[in-house]
Formats: C-alpha cells, structure tokens, sequence
C-alpha cells in the first residue's frame, strides 16, 4: 500500500523552523519600535508560533511510516526417504506435496513440504504488561 | 490618544490587539461552527482513505486482467468482461418465515458458484480446472474490493450531500475496521495471482499431511476424501480439492461420508484457521467443540444436523491468525502451527477413541497451493 509523501521533508522543515526562532530571538531590533524584540507582545507571539510549529514538525516526523518489512515467500523441498531439505524462492507451479525431482543425496522423490513467507520481524516496543 | 489605550491600557500596542482578536475569533468559530469544523477533518479522513480504496481496487483489477489474458489466453481482450464480473450482485434469499432458508441459501450459493465458474471458463478459455479456480478465487478478492470502495464511497458522498454529521461520524469510526479488512483482501490478490497457498489453508494443508502418500478419491463437488491410520484408529480426512483455490462444500461431504460409512465413527475433528485476538499469538492452537467452521452458514447447520443425527461428537481444532493472515499468503508461523495442531488432533483421537474404532478429520479453508 503505497503512502503520499508529505511535500517538504520534515528534518528540513525542523531545521529551517529552529533556525527561524534562533534568528527572531537573537536578532538585532528592527528601526520600528512595534515590531522591536524588547516588545513582549511580539517575541511572545513569535516564539509561540515557531514554537508550535515545531512541534507539529516533530508530531510529523514520528507520524512517519514505518517502512513495509521484507517478505519472501519460500518453498521448503524434503527428500521423502531421507529427509534431506532444500529452501528455495516459491516459484509459479509449486504447491505442496508436488514432486520436484529427486533428491541430490540419495535420489528419493524430492518433494514440496511447505511454501510460507518469511519476514524479519519488525522492532518489537516493549511487551504490554497484560 | 488612540482608542487602544482607552481599551487596553497604557502598555497596549499592535500585537497584542491581533492576539487577543485572534482568540476571540477562534472562540467564537469553535462555538458555532466545531462540528462543522470537525466534520471537515473526519471527511479529510476518508477521503484519504477512499483514494487509498480506490488504488486497491484499480491494482487488483490490473492484475486480474493481467493474470487472465497471461493464464486464460482469451481470444478478445477480457477487460469489459472482468468489469462486469467486478459489479455482479448476489441477493440473499428472504428470512421473513425462516424456516428453510438454510437450503435456499445452499441452492443460491450453489447457483452463484456454479455462474461464476462458468463465466471464468468464457473469459479465460484455455485456463486448467486448478488455475480456474485460482482466477475465480482473484476475481472474488477484486469484487470484494470494488464493493469496499463502492460502500464506502455512496455513504461519504452521501453524508457529504446531505451533510449530515451522523453519517461522517460513523463511517470516520468504523475506517480503521474497513482498511484492514480491504488490505486484507489486496494482500489475497497477490496469493491468488501466484497459486500460494493461503492463511485459512491450515485445515487442508493438515488434512494433506496426514494423507501424505496416500490416494483420495472424489467425494462430492469439489471435495476429497482420503484413508489412513493414526495410532490404531480408522482416520477418513476430509478436504476441499487442490491444488486450485477452491473451499468445497464439506457439509455435504460429511453428509455422504457418514450416510456411506458402515461403521458409525466415534469423532469427528474439524480443523479450521480462527480468527485471533488482538495482542494473541498467531499459529497458536485452540481445541474446543463444535463446528469449526466460517462462511454464511449453511455448511454450519449441515454439519450440526448430521452428526446430531448420528451422535456423534463433535469436536475442534483452530489454528489462531488475524483476518488479514488468513487471507495473505501462509506465514511461517501458521505453517508451524499446523505442525502442532496435528499433534492436538492426535491427543484428541487418543484420549476420545480406543483402537479400532472410526475417526473422521475434516480440514476446512482454502486448499490453494495445496493438494
């Protein structure tokens, strides 16, 4: 399922945003005195929005989603007399128990045992206590 | 001296007249029009999840037609068939006098079944019986999702036209349930394109493992039956056909069985994939009584009159996945699960029936993949 990318990247976004609110609160005073940073009004009302705007930035970020994890479907062969197995990628045909050709150790019927897909197991948060 | 110091005070300036504005606006929009507000955010909601609906559906009806015209050979492009296959509608029989109904449902499954293999058949001529059923079984997964899409779509332009906030609100709650089970069916896309079997494949591959090297003969439409022997018991196992996508009717076969069986059999084990619970572990195994069994019902009710015709216990054995696993390709898990399951319906046998006696095993799902 694919997702829609958001538009700006947010780590750039975070940056430009912190750089911002660095500037307005370190910056010179400007010549007009409403809009000088000794007046409270405005810093405050700056500092809110950069505020808020970096924290909609980092919401963004851990919002991010997860990337899908690899999955492989795979095809398990087991010798009937000996059991000797092979693991290979399913293949358009295969279903279980077909007959795929003799075993390379002892020349039994080689045969499909299973076909699943395999995943890596994503990072596990920490067990619910319950 | 300017009217804001008249208001408010001697330290008033431009910024703080835009805030406190600002807030008032904010307060008063939120008092007359939050659930305007709110309603506007729940449709952004489901729009988005409508454009994902509908990118699920386009997909899988791109691989059904890729699949049929690679698989199918149709002689004319199949697209306009598929499209109608994609709409078709099934009405459910009438249950103001109930009585019955269970056998006009069974006739009007039977009749659907048999309309869409036929329809299969004109659009993917030169398709064998197992690929068939695989393309009929992709069709189903590209209807189902059409008909999402379709729901979804009438109750949001309808809640939007109307504007009416009840409709939004329960279409916005019920999201997340409709996007799982849609991903769900897109994931079966790709299983049923392929020939892999499938999560609900547990009973049947179960079934398969036990009989394995053995012969099964056909039994009823679309059902197997095979002989073996466990620790001394007589064992009839039951299954849908394989290796094409195909559930059977393990209803009327148990039906046939039992009527055909000399000797009456002291248990019968149903092994079926069941839905899990939230935080469970999938593949874990369950065993219990009764008919394990989903679907509408009617293979239910066949099963429940004829062993309490006969008496004879009834007991299950599932295999525990999410709605999405058991119609995904198997994961390994399940796989493994299977393997334990088969050593629950062995204790079973032991601990029920002594040597010699009869024991039935019916493994019910999606035989695909498997033979």
């Amino acid at each position: 399922m694919s997702e829609r990318k958001p538009s700006i990247n947010p780590i750039i976004l975070l940056i430009l945003l912190i750089i911002l609110v660095f500037v307005f609160l370190t910056g010179s005073q400007t010549p007009k005195p409403e809009f000088s940073l000794k007046n409270s009004s405005f810093t405050m009302l700056l500092g809110f929005l950069g505020f808020l705007l970096i924290f909609l930035a980092l919401l963004r970020l851990l919002a991010k989603m997860p990337t899908p994890t690899k999955k492989t479907t795979l095809t398990v062969i087991q010798c009937t007399k000996c059991a000797f197995k092979s693991i290979r990628n399913f293949q358009v045909g295969d279903y279980i128990p077909k007959i795929v050709g003799t075993c390379p150790s002892c020349g039994g019927p080689f045969q499909i045992e299973a076909i699943y897909v395999e995943e890596k197991p994503p990072k596990k948060k920490s067990p619910e206590p319950f | 001296m300017p009217i804001t110091q008249g208001l408010f005070g001697e330290q008033v300036n431009v910024w703080s007249w835009i805030i406190q504005l600002a807030f008032l606006a904010f307060i008063f929009a939120y008092f007359f029009y939050g659930q305007r507000i709110q309603m506007a955010m729940w449709s952004r909601d489901i729009e988005k999840a409508l454009y994902k609906l509908k990118l699920m559906r386009d997909r899988a009806r791109e691989t059904s037609i890729k699949t049929v015209k690679e698989l199918g050979k149709p002689p004319t492009d199949p697209t306009t068939r598929i499209d109608q296959f994609l709409e078709r509608v099934f009405i459910q029989p009438e249950s103001m006098d109930p009585a019955g109904v269970v056998w006009k449902f069974d006739h009007l499954l039977n009749v659907r079944d048999l309309s869409m293999k036929d329809e299969v058949k004109r659009i993917a001529p030169e398709a064998k019986d197992a690929t068939l059923n695989n393309l009929e079984n992709l069709l189903e997964a590209a209807m189902d999702l059409n008909l999402i899409y379709r729901i979804v779509k009438h109750y949001y332009l309808f809640g939007k036209r109307t504007r009416s906030y009840i409709i939004i609100a329960q279409l916005h709650m019920l999201l997340p349930l409709i996007m799982e089970t849609a991903s769900a069916y897109e994931g079966a896309i790709q299983a049923f394109s392929m020939g892999q079997p499938i999560g609900d494949g547990a009973g049947p591959l179960l079934v398969s493992k036990l009989i394995r090297g053995r012969e099964y003969k056909k039994i009823e439409k679309d059902m197997v039956v095979g002989e073996t022997e466990i620790e001394g018991r007589k064992v009839y196992v039951l299954k849908a056909e394989g290796p094409g996508g195909n559930v059977g009717k393990p209803g009327d076969a148990l039906m046939t069985l039992l009527n055909s069986l000399n000797q009456k059999p002291s248990l019968v084990i149903m092994v079926d994939a069941a839905l899990k619970f939230e935080g469970e572990n999938t593949g874990d195994v369950a065993e219990g009584v009764g008919a394990a069994i989903g679907g509408i019902g009617t293979e239910k009710f066949k099963i429940e009159e004829v062993t309490y015709k006969y008496k004879i216990p009834l007991f299950a054995v599932v295999i525990k996945e999410s709605l999405r696993e058991a119609i995904a390709p198997m994961k390994k898990e399940i796989y493994e699960g299977v393997e334990k399951a088969i050593e629950r319906v062995k204790r079973i046998i032991r601990e029920n029936t002594k040597e010699g006696e009869t024991v039935i095993i019916a493994g019910i799902g999606n035989t695909i993949g498997i033979a």
